[in-house]
């Protein structure tokens, strides 16, 4: 039922209940007023259409009704008596004095005046439950709002923010989720509104009934509602205004709002718990496939030296007693210390590998960039690499022109070994390498004209069975060996060579070159600003003998 | 067998292991060794043992080989090999910029070990200021300032005259971009690392086959630079 002259709000965006309009104290006058102002509309229209007493008691009724339902159980009980009085002063005779002069009056009188209570109690009682239904209406959007939030919510930290958001619109004021730390104390994960700036004695306050069975508190100042799941205290909603200067209404809608909140702080949790799970579940396995594989890789070449010693000490001390078996001849013995000395080496380059890779990787490394010729890091690769080359044909193509690069010269030529070692283990021996080098161009975008070297791509190919297709880019992958491998390498070099790339803000990718074999291609880019090239570089000899 | 005659080598080093074997290896190459565990006995053996090469150890229990280097290069010429773990090129320099002539990393083979021991004895044997320094067909008149390689006469701007004479007047011994910088252009400008890097590549291109692989101006990577010693 609509009653005249009041609309409904929309209820898409219902008035925050704690916010009412006008204060109530003016309302009430105006209320009053308003339901005489009827009584005397009904005595001007009576009197205006010369109506007959019957009319005129239905017409005072009309308005009693309407004050009723319009104003309220005073105003109308004002306009019932309002009305016994001006009709009895105006129409009834004699007019124009409070006479009765027939007693049936007094019973008309009667009547007017508990019709008049009876219909403003039921209009009332119908107002009330329309007030009601509306509030609730808008309850149950508020709550929707939230509820919407909160599922959109992905972590406690948003859900938290909306159910802050939230409750300081309710309460028109501030708000805050605060959780309990790990100290004991409360950390505040979202606000809302103007800032709270809680105490110290307030937190402690609030942290104070929050222990054993946690219940909602007040002070001068604030309200607070635990948010608790299961029997476990998630967090706590404090709001600005205190619990006594909100309405019943709101204070009810905070508790729902509380169960909703502690409801999806819990899921986050939940979910947290088992993101965490999942990485240390992850992290767990990477680190036992490290253990696996490094262990394996350790204890070859140690049982190698140690078998390879062993033999030797027993036989040299057979060989003090002869007849007694055991004694190897000179070119085993030559063979049992090469392998020593080849599986020393083996381990060293691993532990190396995985001091290199690991540094890499957790960024303790400081990337010392110079610059520096390329030229300058391709001969101490090449050099480091002079045993293990031996006899193959290496090409280098690095054009003279090619710019300074800001790199750290150990790095990248730890990682040009890695490459180098990397094409020599997988390529049959004799089959050439090749290293190229080229600046990489690009027009600089404001003039058109001007190109701008961004970058230095360095390209090491081989001759050799190239990449298994498919695992181009798994070639960088730690513990990844191709399938020609054979016993040696750990699979960490590419692993390492990648890590210095990045390192450097560049890339290392890997490609199969059209005619056969593997391609390796590293681009450095070329940071910061170089330096000014020496001010004497072509001067004579003889010439000026001290350059500034 | 050792006799009285064969170079003193005096070893600061703290790990017992690396001792014995250094003690195996370099007795039976003809060294007599004198060993110190310890900063404090190592500055005491240097000046009691008078030792003709020192390989000292950089990391020891009682204080850093650094420091004990510029101790002893306050009164002491004797060539000094540092003995360091890799991937500690600043400790290198360092050690370097001190006063030691030469680094090796750990682990290292014998034979490294001893070409290197060798080879800072000649130089401290070598009257300095010979006035001719030849190393393989690299020809330097230090006198007359010229530069031949095999017949060729080479055309070099006074600095890369100047860091080659350096580098060429101390064969095999690592110089750092320090050194060089500060011998070539002054106290002033041993900052500018990319000057000498941009000269040494112009020298490799006048004297190296392959600048890419250089037979002769070796680059110790972060360090410094090297004359190949081909004594």
């Amino acid at each position: 039922m609509r009653l005249p002259g009041r609309r409904a709000p929309s209820s898409a965006a219902p008035r925050p209940p704690g916010a009412s309009a006008p204060p109530r104290r003016l309302t009430a006058a105006r209320d009053y007023a308003l339901a005489a102002a009827l009584v005397a509309l009904a005595t001007g229209i009576g009197a205006a259409a010369r109506m007959q007493l019957p009319e005129l008691v239905m017409l005072y009724l009309l308005g009693v009704v309407i004050a009723a339902a319009r104003f309220g159980r005073g105003p109308s009980l004002l306009a019932a008596t309002l009305s016994i009085v001006v009709f009895d002063f105006f129409f009834i005779p004699p007019t124009f004095t409070f006479t009765v002069s027939e007693d049936r009056h007094v019973l008309t009188f009667a009547i007017m005046l508990v019709v008049g209570l009876l219909t403003s109690g039921l209009t009332l009682r119908i107002r009330k439950q329309e007030q009601e239904a509306r509030a609730s209406e808008g309850r149950i959007a508020t709550l929707y709002q939230l509820s919407r939030d909160l599922t959109a919510a992905v972590d406690a930290e948003q859900a938290a923010g909306a159910t802050a958001r939230r409750a300081a619109e309710i309460c028109a004021g501030a708000a805050a989720v605060l959780v309990p730390d790990a100290g004991g104390g409360l950390l505040t994960l979202a606000a809302s509104g103007p800032d709270l700036a809680l105490t110290g004695g307030e937190r402690e306050a609030i942290a104070g009934t929050l222990g054993g069975a946690p219940g909602p508190g007040s002070t001068e100042r604030l309200t607070w509602v635990p948010l608790s799941s299961s029997g476990e205290l998630l967090g706590v909603l404090v709001l600005a205004p205190p619990s006594r200067a909100l309405a019943r209404e709101p204070r009810d809608l905070l508790d729902a709002f509380a169960r909703l909140a502690a409801l999806a702080l819990e899921r986050a949790r939940l979910a947290k718990r088992a993101e965490d799970a999942a990485v240390r579940a992850h992290t767990e396995e990477t680190r036992s496939s490290l253990l696996s594989a490094v262990s394996h890789d350790l204890r070859t070449p140690l049982a190698a030296i140690t078998g390879a010693a062993t033999t030797l000490r027993d036989s040299a001390a057979a060989g003090s007693a002869p007849g007694d078996g055991g004694v190897i001849d000179p070119a085993q013995r030559a063979d049992l210390l090469d392998t020593i000395c080849e599986e020393a080496e083996r381990l060293e380059r691993l532990v190396r590998n995985l001091l290199d890779l690991t540094r890499l990787e957790s960024g303790a490394l400081e990337v010392q960039r110079e610059w520096i010729p390329l030229e300058e890091i391709v001969g101490s690769a090449l050099m480091r690499l002079e045993a293990r080359l031996h006899g193959r044909p290496i090409r280098t193509d690095l054009p003279a022109d090619l710019p300074l690069i800001p790199v750290d010269a150990v790095l990248v030529e730890q990682a040009l070994v890695n490459l180098l070692e990397n094409a020599a283990k997988y390529t049959p021996a004799g089959s050439e390498i090749a290293i190229a080098a080229r600046a990489d161009q690009q027009e600089a975008a404001d003039s058109g004209v001007q190109s701008v070297v961004q970058s230095v791509v360095i390209e090491i190919a081989d001759r050799g069975p190239g990449l298994p297709p498919g695992d181009e880019a798994r070639v960088f992958d730690k513990f990844f060996r191709g399938r020609n491998a054979g016993p040696t390498g750990a699979g960490l070099g590419l692993a390492i060579c990648r890590g210095v790339a990045h390192a450097h803000r560049g890339t290392l990718s890997a490609a199969n070159r059209s005619g056969g074999g593997a391609l390796f291609r590293l681009s450095l880019p070329l940071i910061g600003k170089p330096p000014a090239p020496p001010p004497d570089l072509e001067a004579a000899l003889g010439a000026s003998e001290t350059p500034s | 067998m050792t006799t009285a005659t064969d170079p003193v080598v005096l070893v600061v080093e703290d790990e017992p292991q690396m001792r014995r074997f250094l003690r195996a290896s370099l007795t039976s190459h003809g060294f007599r060794l004198v060993e110190a565990g310890t900063a404090k006995e190592a500055l005491a053996l240097a000046t009691s043992g008078s030792p003709e090469v020192i390989l000292l150890d950089l990391g020891l229990p009682d204080g850093d080989g650094i420091a004990l280097t510029r101790s002893l290069r306050e009164w002491s010429s004797v060539p000094i090999i540092v003995l360091s773990a890799r991937g500690r090129e600043s400790d290198k320099v360092e050690a370097l910029d001190a006063g030691s002539d030469d680094y090796l990393t750990k682990p290292f083979g014998v034979n490294e070990l001893l070409a290197r021991m060798r080879a800072a004895l000649r130089r401290a044997s070598q009257p300095s200021g010979a006035p001719v320094i030849e190393i393989g067909a690299l020809r330097i008149d230090l006198a007359r300032r010229e530069v031949t390689l095999g017949e060729r006469e080479l055309h070099l701007t006074p600095n890369e005259y100047r860091i080659l004479a350096l580098l060429a007047r101390n064969p095999g011994k690592v110089l750092t971009h320090r050194q060089i910088l500060k011998e070539v252009w002054g106290p002033t400008h041993v900052g500018e690392t990319h000057y000498l890097r941009v000269y040494m590549a112009q020298l490799r291109r006048k004297i190296e086959a392959d600048p890419a692989r250089p037979e002769l101006l070796i680059t110790e990577p972060s360090v410094g630079y090297r004359m190949r010693d081909r004594g």
